[in-house]
């Protein structure tokens, strides 16, 4: 997986946003997709408030919890 | 001994020559290379000319504590400068020797707009030559990170521009975190010169650390701002890796530096301002996109939901016809099949009287045609019989006269007859020997003889 960024995170979101907007959405889609579009927010609006080593341990947090708990 | 003078003797003469030689004031154009006043208000100058970087020229000056005051004030009130290093002067002087100082320059007046023009014409010329190399659109082309957070800052680490900078970010209302380091540099004079290009150096070797370069330094006079004019400076902000903003000086001070870099700022608080904008910027934009997001599966999912009653209701529906529709069906199906099996009941009934009385039709043709091919089999297997039987008795007939033939009466008959030694038939003379007796039997009766003599005719 490469480094997440706000670069990336941001392209990553409008992409889905781009996705779940269409009027054919399936709703299993939709729900893993706002899955992993709060997860992106979260991952962003953390890293603007945490210092450069945190960010890290955060962003690995994010995987994790991804990992374990179903939508 | 030659004749010889002494020194004040000759400072003398040195000096009736220059005041002969330079009776008049001379208008001159030289630069500062360094100007202090002393306790008295007196202000020396160290002038010189450069050519290619080299200095070709170089005389002392001094301004006079009076003049010095008159002169400073119309020189700043006309420039926003006052009368310092790197300033090119067009002055009004007189040569002066003095026996125990040496040669100066006596300053009587400047005009200040001839160094107006010449910081123009300077920075003109360093703009045209960015241009002319390429430098120009370099950084200010780069894209700028979404969310600068990690900062390369170049600054003097007294400055107070930087800890404008510093305290503004950390202060920042939404509690955003920064990192930024600072790389010391020499923001003014001639040191700066050589100093900020450095410090630039440094942040380009390692650039992947930072999002970008930030260049601040407090409000001065333009001569002051006038190291970011040059072409070193500017060439190094041009070139650096990374996107530069810079904060130098005050809103309406706009150096070559500001032009070539990706963003200028005025004040170093205002880039600080400007970072933390974008960082919101960025978040205001996720707000939105969460907002978006949520409304648009609220949506989806409202609209699933009303698909879905509207599918029950219509299934609910659907069902109660298709039961009604199925028990009328099925009333139809029972009253067809009790009618059909009445029907065929009556059908079979028919069949089975017809079979009953042509059974016995059939049973009775049947054992006629049987019995016609009986009689024919019979007719057959007795004509076999009969040709089988008379074969048989030829046959016996041949086997009987065969066998009649071979009765060794027979033999005897024709006139063969047989020997016999003691009671077994002899076929050869082997065992026989002289006086031995031998029966021969004929057709009819025996002969018993005495052996006289025995000749083997083996083989013959």
């Amino acid at each position: 997986m490469p480094e997440l960024t706000y670069k990336t995170a941001m392209e990553e979101l409008q992409n889905i946003i781009k996705e779940i907007e269409q009027p054919t959405v399936d709703v299993d889609v939709l729900a893993e997709r706002v899955k992993r579009a709060t997860s992106l927010i979260k991952f962003c609006k953390d890293k603007l408030r945490t210092a450069e080593g945190e960010v890290q341990k955060a962003l690995g947090e994010i995987e994790e919890a991804q990992g374990e708990e179903p939508f | 001994m030659p004749d010889y003078l002494t020194l004040s003797a000759l400072n003398s003469l040195i000096k009736d020559s220059l005041t002969l030689a330079f009776p008049d004031r001379l208008w001159v154009v030289a630069e500062v290379s360094e100007a202090r006043c002393n306790s008295n208000g007196h202000c020396y100058l160290d002038l010189v000319e450069t050519s290619n970087g080299q200095r070709i020229a170089q005389m002392r000056a001094i301004i006079w504590a009076g003049k010095y005051r008159e002169l400073s004030k119309k020189f700043s009130e006309q420039t926003g400068e006052t009368i310092k290093q790197g300033l090119s002067i067009l002055f009004l002087a007189s040569v002066k020797f003095h026996e125990v100082y040496g040669l100066s320059l006596d300053i009587a007046d400047i005009d200040p707009s001839y160094s107006l023009g010449d910081l123009a014409r300077k920075k003109k010329e360093t703009i045209e030559r960015l241009k002319k190399e390429g430098l120009w659109d370099l950084n200010r082309t780069k894209d700028l990170p979404l969310v600068i957070q990690s900062i390369a800052v170049v600054s003097s680490p007294t400055a107070a521009g930087y800890h404008d900078f510093c305290s503004c970010l950390e202060r920042n209302p939404f509690l955003y975190r920064f990192r930024y380091q600072l790389f010391p540099a020499a923001v003014q004079g001639t040191e700066a010169v050589a100093s900020i290009p450095d410090a630039l150096k440094q942040i380009a070797d390692q650039a992947d650390g930072f999002d970008a370069i930030v260049i601040v330094r407090g409000g001065g006079s333009q001569l002051d701002l006038s190291c970011f004019d040059t072409y070193e400076v500017a060439r190094a902000v041009a070139l650096s890796p990374l996107p530069v903003i810079t904060g130098i000086g005050h809103e309406r001070d706009d150096t070559v530096s500001d032009m070539v870099a990706c963003i200028r700022q005025g004040q170093p608080r205002a880039v600080a301002e400007f970072i933390i904008g974008r960082a919101r910027d960025f978040e205001i934009a996720l707000n939105d996109l969460l907002n978006r997001i949520s409304h648009t599966a609220t949506r989806v999912i409202q609209s699933q939901n009303n698909n879905l009653e509207l599918i029950t209701t219509s299934l609910r529906r659907y069902s109660t016809d298709c039961l009604r529709q199925a028990g009328i069906n099925i009333n139809t199906l029972i009253h067809r099949i009790v009618m059909g099996a009445r029907e065929a009941t009556g059908q079979n009934r028919e069949r089975l009287l017809q079979c009953q009385h042509s059974i016995p039709l059939l049973c009775r043709s049947a054992i006629a045609s049987g019995s016609i091919r009986v009689n024919y089999i019979a007719q057959k297997v007795t004509n076999l019989a009969k040709t089988a039987l008379s074969d048989l008795s030829h046959t016996l007939e041949r086997i009987e006269s065969r066998v009649r033939d071979l009765d060794p009466v027979n033999i005897l008959k024709r006139g063969y007859s047989v020997t016999l030694h003691n009671g077994k038939v002899i076929k050869s003379v082997e065992g026989l020997n002289r006086g031995d007796t031998i029966t021969t039997r004929l057709y009819q009766g025996e002969i018993s003889s005495v052996v006289e003599s025995v000749e083997d005719k083996k083989g013959e």
